[in-house]
Parts: C-alpha cells; structure tokens; sequence
C-alpha cells in the first residue's frame, strides 16, 4: 500500500563498504608481490640518491611544456632539415640496387687487402701517369672508376629527362 | 562476361562496375569517394584507371564484353597520383595526432596504399572556423576534401536533403540549409554524414581529443606537432609508419563490441566503441541485416544516459517516506517471504507480471516463466497491448501469423506504399529512409492517411486527412471501388482465399458517397487511392497507432488485411502488411508468451498438447485458464483482486492510458517490485526496487519489426551493483524455492528454442556476429524473411477474408470540443527516461509541447509560447504550445514524450480500448482549453531541427565541379553522369 515516494537516501554506508573491501585488496596484493614491491622500492631509492628521480619527475609534471619545446626545437630549420636529411639518407639505402652494391662492396673489399700507401706507383707528370697506366693492375682500377663515372652520368642524365617528362 | 585486368583474364556479371572488380584483385585500390552504401559519387578521382585505351573513373564505368582495364600504366598512376595530390591540397595530413586515426580513415588509408611521399599541393587554408554547434559532431571545413558523400547520403541515403557543397564559391565547402550552423538547420542529426566521412572532417563529438594517445594534448603543442610534420617533407614514410604504429596502439584502449539499437523497433544493429566507460561513438557496419551504416539520432547519439549519475546502482526498500539502499540478499529475501504470504493468503492469482518489451527475449522468456511455474498465474502481459495487438489480431485473423509479412526490403522494392496512421520519419527513422529512398531514386508511390501533415505526408503522392477514428470507413469503401471496377485478384482470390461471399456483403454499404459523408475525404481523393492500388504490380500498407489506439482498432486492422487479400499483395516480393512495432523487443515480448492467454510461440496456455510440453520440460503444473492483461489488471487492483505486481523495464505510470486511474491502482497494491535502471514515476509507488542493466550492459537477443532475431554483445560492465535483467529474475525463482540453474543467457534462449517449435533452430551460434534469423525458424536453421510463398497457415492454407465491425469512436460530451492526437517524437523515446539523460537531446527538445493548428490559435488569442490547460473527463495538464500548419483544424497533436508530474499527456486519455484486445483508445480523447498564459516562451527551441528549411538536391552535382575554371579533367572524357 504505497504512494509514491520521490526519496531515495544516499548510499553512505556501501560508500564505506566500499573502501573497505578497496583497502582488503590492496592489502593482499602487496603482500602477494612483496619482493617485487620491494626491488621496485630498492631501485627508487637508488634513483633517489643519483638526484635522477628528481628530474624524471619534474619531466613528466611539466610533461606536454616539456614535449612542446623538443617539438618546437626539432621543427626549427636546421633541426628539420637534419632529419629530412636523415629520412632521404634512410630512403636511399632502401632504393640502392641491393646485388649491385654487394658487388661493389665486394671489389671494396678486396682493395683494402691490396693497399700500400707506401708502395703506391710514382706520378710526376702526364708521362708518368700514362706510363703507370700500363700496370695492369693500375688499368684495371682506372677502368673500374670510368665505369663508376659512367654509371653516375647515366643516373644523372635518366633523372633530368624523368623530370622534364612529370606535367 | 569475360574481360581482362592488367592483362589477367576475369569474368564479370552485366552491371559490375569496373571499380568492383579490381577490388576483387586488389583491396587496396584507391576509391575515397565511392562507398558501398552510397554508389559512385565521382568527385574524387582517385580510382581512375585506363579502360580500352582511355582513362575513365572506374567507380562509374560498366565495362564490356572484352574491355581492357589497365591500372599499373604510367598514365593511370599518374592520373591517380594527381587525383590524390588535389585532395591533399585540402587536408592536412596529422594523422600521428588525428582522433581519426583508427585504421579505418579511407583517406590516410590511401595516401599510405598510393604511398604519397609529398604533398605536389600545399595544403591551403580555407576562410571557414570549426562548426561545433551541433552537440554530436563537429565540421572542419579545412579538413574537408569534398568528396560529397556527406552529402549524397543526407539527399538520397537519409534524405532529410540538408547538405549540399556550394560549388560556386572560391572555396567551396558543405553547407547546411543554405547555409547556416549546423544546429540551426534541418538537420535531424541521423548521424550519416559523420559515418560516411572518409576523414576527419566530420567527427563525433565524443572522439574528439578521446581516441588517440596525442589526440588530447592541449592546442598550442598539437599545432606545434602538425607542423613539425608538414616540415620534415619529403618523407611522409616514416612518419606514416609512426601513425599506424600509434593507430595500433589504440587497439589496447578502444574496445569494439556490436549491439542491437534499444530504442524503436527496427532494429539497427552496429559497433559501439567505448574506452572505459566512456562511449566513443557508434560505427555502423554495413554488414548489419536491417540498416547497413544507417542510423537515426538515438541510435548513433543517444547513448550517455547508461553512465548517468541517475542510475540505479543497488536495491532499494521502501523505509517510511523514502527508499533505502539494501544488500541483494536483503532485498530477494523480502520479495520472496511478501510474494509467497501472499499467494498462500489469497492465490496465486492474486499476482501480476508485467514484462519489458525493452529487455531482452531471453528476460522475457524468464518472466512468463517465474509467472507460471513458480507462481502458478497466466497474470502476466506486456506494453504490445498498448501498440500493436490489434494488428496482431488483425493479421492472425486473415493471414495467420501475427508479424510483419516480409523485411524492409520488400518496403523499398513496392512500386506503392501506403502509409496509415503511423509516423516513420520520426517513429521509425531508418526504415522511413528506404521509403524515402526508393521514392526519390527509383519512383516508389506514397499515399499517407494521417491527420497530421508529417514528414511523409509532405512527400505524398496523395495524401488523406480521415475524420479521426474513421479509417475503417474509408478502407472499406476504397475495397468497395476496386470490386466494383473488377480490380480484385481473382485468380489469387479463387485458389488462396476463404470467405470471400460475406466479405462483399458487408462491403455493400461502404459506397463512396457514405464515405464521403462519414471521413470528410472528397470522392476524387478515394477513386485516386483506389486507382493508383490498381495500376501499382505491388502494394505495401505500413500502419501503426493512428489505426490501432482506437475502440476499433482491430477491426481497422482486419481492413487493411482484406483490402491486401483482394488486391493480391500478399504472399508475393514487394507486398504485404507492416504493422510498424514501437520497442526494439516488443516483437520478442510476444512472441516469448508474455500475454495471458499464450505460451511463448503463440500457443494458447489452454491447448492442452502445448501445454504439457512445457509442464514436462518445467518438471511442474501449469495454469489452464487465461490470466488477465494488462488493462485488466489495473481494474483487478482497483477491486482487491490483485495484491502484488512484479514489473520490470515499464514506465506505467506514465504510458498506460488514464494516468491518475493506474496511478491510484499502484496506491492500492499490497506489494509491488519495480526493476529499472531508473528511478522511474513508476518506481515511486514500489515497496523494493531492484537496479537493472541496459541492453549495453548485458547480452542477449531482440526481435525486430520483421521478426527478426538478432543477438545484443555486452559492451560494458554493469554499472555500480545493477545486475542484468535474467540475473535477478533468476535469483527471484530461486528465492521462491525454484530451481533455476541459469548461468547465461544462452542457456535461457537455447531451452526456449527446445520447446517452441516456431523458433526451433534459433541459436546463439547461427545468430553470431551480424546474422540474423526471421522466424518461423525451422530445426535446421532455415528462416523465413518473407511469409506465406507457400500458403496461410491454416488448415486448407487458404487465407481468410475475415469481416471486420464498425465501432464508433467514443463519443464526449460537447464542451469537450477539441481532439488530442498524440504520439512519438524523433529525438526522444517514449516518456524519455533515457533519452531526457542525453545531454545533447535534452538540449535539442528540452520540453515536450502541444501542436495547435493557425486557425485554432487565432482564434482562441494564443500564439506559440502560449501555456494551456487541457481538461478531459479524465484530467488535466497544463503544458506550452507551438503554433503549426502540420495540424489541421481543432486537431491538437500532443506527444507523450514527457516524464513531466504536470505535461503528460496520459492524465488526458481515458480507460476506453479495443473491445478485442483491450488497447486502449489513446487516439480517442477530447478536451477543452483554458488559457493560462498567452504569451510565453517558446518551447521550441534553437537546434529543434523542425525549425530549419531543408535544401533538396538530386546529389552532389559533381557537374558544378567539373564545370569550374580552375578544374582540369584527367579523364579522358567528361561525360555526363546519368
């Protein structure tokens, strides 16, 4: 037999209930974990000691000031330009011919086996470097690098046309 | 058909169109503007390809027995390079920090597949500030890259014709209306144009600064960080590579669980996301059976009432003149030790049940049963009989199944639909943007009966304004016409159909002149509404409470069922009769046997082979009499017959007719239990009120309008101690000594499916994820999306015409000299419980308020603003008014969307119903006005989208586009689209 009734009390005392049973299970985890907790707090007190905590702290409360000014910083041109510099670096690795520059490495390689500095062949003149031309070994580099030069020309020159074909 | 791709040999049907199939070879073909809710937009570009030699756009081009199409030639990834660098001329890219960054962004999508490097075009700003006025979303013109699918979706997906780009202007953008705020427009905020949008140019208001890691950081640091990007050009690779990474990141926080929409009886389905309790927003699918990426304001906005500070959190007992928090334990032991002295003082008839055709199939299944096998009563009922029972009637009496007759689709494929009594646009949004679909796109006929000019009556082909109360009249005289002009089906009639003889009897009287007389239509209008029935190949009749909520409102019912029979619209694709269901379960509050009279699958509780079915499986002995409804039980409280009622997820103060009358009944009860998940007007009168969880809390299954069942995921954990509905109806049985072993909710669905045979193969499995079965559902999972291709269900399979009796509307004394129409609203639901809980809703329509036509206002000196006092034999409210023309004469229109003690409209209608079913008659109530203030303020207010003027176009007309002096075609040809 009711008529209708529009209050409804507060739920103070399952507020209460609820902190209670909060606290319990805190309590059983930190005594479940009790030697991590406490490695945890040996390394907090280390960091404490070096003044590192300190910084990392205030780092991370000034948090967004703090990533504002390394972003503010990094977009400056010559911090940009760094790592546009570095992003084409990255992306010319990724284009070079792969079984090309193995074997170019390669050739490397070797050369660095065979060199001398002391032994190098004496050039004086246009004489003698034609003369020192006729050491096969000489002939062989000298080809080596024409062909290197070659190469480049080649790349430079498939790149202009490339460009002036793009609308 | 056979042609090739890249040289690679495909075959293809007549109708692909080239985009479909290379996306069959590559699914990360570029296509921004394309979707496959939508068609081909073509304002994009970006998927153009070379078909025989030409570039065309592939979204658009239906390609030919041996067509070539090449995509990987220099000119096609050229052209499509170009198409992308203009529309990055208009974005910028910040994906890193963009709260669209989910890995579902078409356009950062694209630019990672096409792997953009720089942008050709920098990014300009264009002269336009962030439009945040709407509370669900914001638009960022400086994001947006015009692509138009906003705007396709709102003129022919949604049709609610709001957006359109102003393509004349220096800097086109999307506009509203003709271009005012968002908030400020017609715009019905459906939430389409948010879903569709391939960026971030449109974004829930929820997202914002929630979804990424970086996204929330405060302005000045997020600017820095985006133009720390634009800066660190050429190398978008990279960056790129941080964005995705930083997408998949989100995976950790976001969760993604779909659920079925717990508002009107469509029933949407879709993915809701949530980052702890806090709803990011809801992602339509279009795998999703009813609505695709369709969505109506509730169903995409309306979701923040679950963490209201309002709900319920633990049991409550009422102590003295206020209720008190309990413990579960408590509050079961006291329902049992009240419930069971009761029973053993005065019967267990002597308790009711009401059910909740908002909570799930399985919760319902679990009501009737605590009902009958624990209590031993068939007092058990739910809202359907305050909606559609009479239609359910009517079908059962002339087609035998009480459920729509086929799916929405057929609605969309009917070369006519007619509309009677019910209000889609607002009552049933999604399904309303078919109808309006199929008529603006494919040329589907309307003709709206109502007494309102509502959205759909102004789309009309014909529209007729009855006298309230008279549509049998006209029905009947409409059949009339069509016999005596030898329109009827004879063919159908003859082999499928009983009863036809006394049918055309009764019809004799129903001339067009009687008509004429009685329902106020003019002779032209009911030979036109006959004709156009006539020359359609297929008619659909669509109805809802303006036919049902009447003193005859199933024998109207059985009309429009006879008028279908003889015109042979049943039983075939594109026909049939569509009762329009209000709840998202109301469906499924029937169909599980919430009713006095029928066990769960329509059985009657006294068909003795049924019965024993269930006493078997129940290990107990059931009632054989009939129970008494929910009408009934009001008038049994109101005599000492009934002591206590257990009702859950049921705002009956409010909805049932003649509010002061059920409100004095719940004084009377002895003991009364009221599960909700808020503290309804109903609550007030319990004596233990059990928290419940919504449908995002729980899981389970609902039943649409097309009797479709489809499976509910848990999205959240409960809230507080509230506990999902089948949980503390279990624990109810089981306090009362029963058994109950329940541990989920499948375990409930699967023992209903044992013992139903019209639901048999019904299973959790063959309703996983988004699929979805249409009952009757045999043993081996076979459904039934369309009824009665193979017969009726009777007997001899026939059919019956069955002849329906006129009933007078009630009839009040003169000074009662104005009627009360009521009825929905779009924004909110019903009496608002959750929907008054949404922020945004409540800001929109913060007040409920009653339609007055020009003529009435000028006459009685009121103007919108107005305060008035209705008075009916059955009360009064006072409530503000707004002048319109959608109302016609002395016919107020008064929506029942209000939980306010002093406006709501059910202190007006009285206890009259359905002689049948008992519905009562809430279309039949009358007042008279006093003035109480003539000038106000308006209740209408800013962002109230009746307010603004909607802007029809065929589309995006991507002609103006092409036309413009700084566009440059890449195709080949610009053709002009068809």
């Amino acid at each position: 037999m009711a008529k209708a009734v529009t209050k409804i009390q507060p739920n103070i005392k399952t507020q209460e209930q609820e902190r209670e049973e909060a606290l319990q299970d805190l309590a059983d985890w930190l005594v479940e974990h009790r030697e991590d907790l406490q490695s945890f707090l040996d390394l907090i007190s280390a960091l404490k000691a070096s003044g590192l905590l300190a910084m990392v702290t205030a780092l991370l409360t000034n948090g967004q000031e703090i990533v504002k000014i390394i972003v503010d910083q990094t977009k400056q041109p010559s911090y940009a330009g760094g790592i546009k510099n570095v992003i084409a670096l990255i992306q010319g690795f990724g284009a070079l011919d792969a079984s090309m520059l193995t074997e170019l490495m390669g050739s490397l390689v070797a050369m660095s086996h065979h060199v001398d500095l002391a032994d190098s062949p004496k050039v004086a003149g246009v004489w003698s470097t034609l003369q020192a031309v006729r050491d096969p070994d000489v002939a062989k580099g000298f080809s080596a690098a024409l062909g290197l030069m070659r190469a480049l020309g080649l790349g430079i020159r498939e790149r202009e046309t490339q460009q002036n074909e793009t609308p | 058909m056979h042609l090739s791709i890249n040289g690679q040999e495909v075959t293809a049907k007549e109708g692909d169109s080239a985009l479909s199939l290379i996306l069959q070879k590559q699914e990360d073909y570029p296509h921004i503007c394309h979707h496959p809710a939508l068609g081909p937009i073509e304002t994009c570009d970006t998927c153009i390809a070379e078909v025989n030699g030409q570039l065309v756009r592939t979204c658009s081009c239906q390609p030919k027995e041996g067509d070539r199409i090449i995509t990987d030639s220099d000119r096609a990834v050229k052209a499509r390079q170009e198409a992308l660098d203009r529309i990055l001329k208009n974005h910028e890219l910040y994906c890193t920090v963009c709260d669209n960054n989910n890995g579902n962004c078409v356009v950062h999508n694209t630019a990672v597949a096409m792997r953009v490097d720089h942008q050709k075009y920098p990014f300009t700003k264009k002269p336009y500030e962030k439009d945040f006025s709407n509370p669900f979303y914001r638009y960022d013109p400086n994001q947006c890259i015009l692509c138009g699918r906003c705007v396709e979706a709102c003129q022919n997906l949604q049709v609610s014709e709001v957006l359109s780009i102003d393509w004349s202007r220096q800097s086109p953008r999307v506009i509203w209306d003709q271009d005012v705020p968002v908030n400020e427009s017609s715009c019905v905020s459906c939430g389409h144009c948010v879903t569709v949008c391939p960026c971030n140019a449109l974004m829930e208001t929820s997202m914002l600064g929630e979804a990424g890691f970086m996204t929330g950081v405060e302005p000045k640091l997020w600017d820095s960080m985006v133009d720390l990007v634009k800066e660190v050009e050429p190398g978008y690779g990279p960056i790129f590579t941080v964005s995705e990474i930083e997408s998949a990141m989100r995976e950790d926080r976001i969760s993604h669980a779909k659920t079925v929409c717990t508002y009107c009886g469509v029933g949407c389905s879709f993915d809701v996301w949530t980052k702890g309790r806090h709803i990011l927003k809801v992602e339509p699918q279009m795998d999703a059976p009813v609505n695709q990426i369709s969505t109506c304001v509730k169903g995409k906005f309306g979701w923040d009432f679950v963490n209201s500070e309002e709900r319920l959190t633990t049991p409550l007992l009422r102590q003295g003149d206020s209720f008190v928090p309990v413990s579960w334990e408590s509050a079961l032991t006291y329902t049992a030790k009240r419930m069971q002295e009761i029973k053993a003082q005065s019967g267990p008839d002597a308790l009711a049940f009401i059910s909740s055709s908002k909570c799930t199939n399985e919760e319902n299944y679990l009501m009737q049963k605590l009902a009958r096998a624990v209590i031993g009563t068939n007092n058990i009922d739910n809202c359907s009989r305050y909606c559609q029972t009479p239609a359910t009637e009517g079908l059962r009496r002339t087609f035998g199944y009480g459920g729509d007759t086929g799916s929405i689709e057929d609605l969309a494929a009917a070369k006519l639909v007619i509309i009677v009594g019910a209000n889609p646009a607002e009552s049933h949004p999604v399904l309303s943007t078919r109808l309006r679909r199929a008529k603006k796109k494919h040329g589907q006929k309307l003709i709206v009966a109502d007494l309102r000019k509502n959205d759909m009556a102004k789309r009309a082909d014909l529209f007729l304004h009855p006298n309230p109360g008279t549509d049998l009249i006209w029905l009947s005289a409409v059949t009339k016409y069509i016999l005596d002009q030898h329109w009827e089906a004879t063919d159908f009639l003859a082999k499928q159909v009983n009863g036809f003889e006394d049918y055309h009897a009764f019809l004799e009287p129903y001339t067009l002149d009687y008509a004429v007389e009685k329902t106020g239509i003019d002779k032209e209008t009911l030979i036109a509404t006959a004709t156009m029935i006539h020359e359609a190949k297929s008619v659909c009749v669509c109805w809802a409470m303006g036919v049902t909520q009447h003193v005859g409102g199933s024998e109207t019912s059985t009309a429009i069922c006879d008028l279908l029979l003889i015109t042979g619209n049943v039983g075939r694709h594109g026909t049939g009769a569509y009762p329009l269901r209000g709840h998202n379960n109301v469906q499924g509050a029937g169909d599980m046997g919430c009713a006095p009279t029928y066990l769960p699958g329509y059985e009657r509780v006294d068909n003795d082979e049924a019965r024993t079915r269930f006493e078997r499986a129940w290990g107990v002995t059931l009632p054989t009499h009939t129970g008494l409804d929910n009408h009934q039980m009001v008038q049994a409280i109101h005599e000492g017959d009934i002591k206590v009622m257990y009702l859950f997820g049921e705002e009956m103060a409010f909805v049932d007719s003649n509010a002061n009358y059920v409100q004095a009944a719940f004084e009377k009860l002895e003991f009364f239990v009221v599960q909700d998940i808020f503290f309804s007007k109903t609550a007030q009168y319990a004596d233990v009120i059990f928290p419940a969880a919504p449908s995002l809390e729980k899981e389970g299954t609902f039943s649409n309008t097309e009797r479709r069942i489809q499976r509910l995921y848990q999205v959240l954990p409960t809230k507080g101690d509230s506990k999902p509905d089948w949980w503390i109806i279990t624990q109810v049985a089981k306090y009362l000594g029963a058994n109950w072993t329940y541990t989920k909710p499948q375990e409930i669905l699967e023992e209903m499916a044992s013992l139903t045979p019209l639901f048999a193969g019904v299973s959790y499995e063959r309703l996983e994820g988004y699929r979805s079965l249409q009952w009757p559902v045999a043993q081996d999972g076979t459904d039934n999306p369309r009824l009665y291709f193979d017969g009726f269900p009777f007997p001899d399979k026939k059919a019956r015409l069955h002849v329906p009796l006129w009933h007078e509307p009630v009839t009040f004394d003169a000074r009662y000299d104005l009627h009360v129409n009521n009825g929905r609203m779009l924004e909110h639901f019903h009496e608002g419980n959750m929907t008054g809980r949404v922020q945004g809703i409540a800001k929109k329509v913060p007040h409920v308020y009653v339609e007055v036509s020009p003529e009435l206002a000028q006459e009685r000196g009121i103007t919108t603003g107005s305060v008035v006092r209705l008075t009916s034999p059955f009360g009064q409210t006072t409530v503000s008014i707004v002048v319109t023309d959608r109302v016609i004469g002395k016919e107020l229109y008064f929506s029942m969307n209000s939980r306010d003690e002093v406006a709501a409209v059910n202190y007006l209608t009285g206890s009259h119903h359905d002689h049948i079913t008992h519905t009562p008659a809430y279309k039949e109530t009358a007042v008279y006005m006093d003035v109480v203030k003539s000038q106000g303020e308006a209740p209408i207010v800013k962002g109230n989208f009746r307010l603004g003027n909607p802007n029809p176009q065929k589309g995006v007309l991507v002609e103006e586009k092409w036309k413009r002096t700084d566009y440059r075609a890449i195709v080949d040809n610009v053709g002009v689209r068809d």
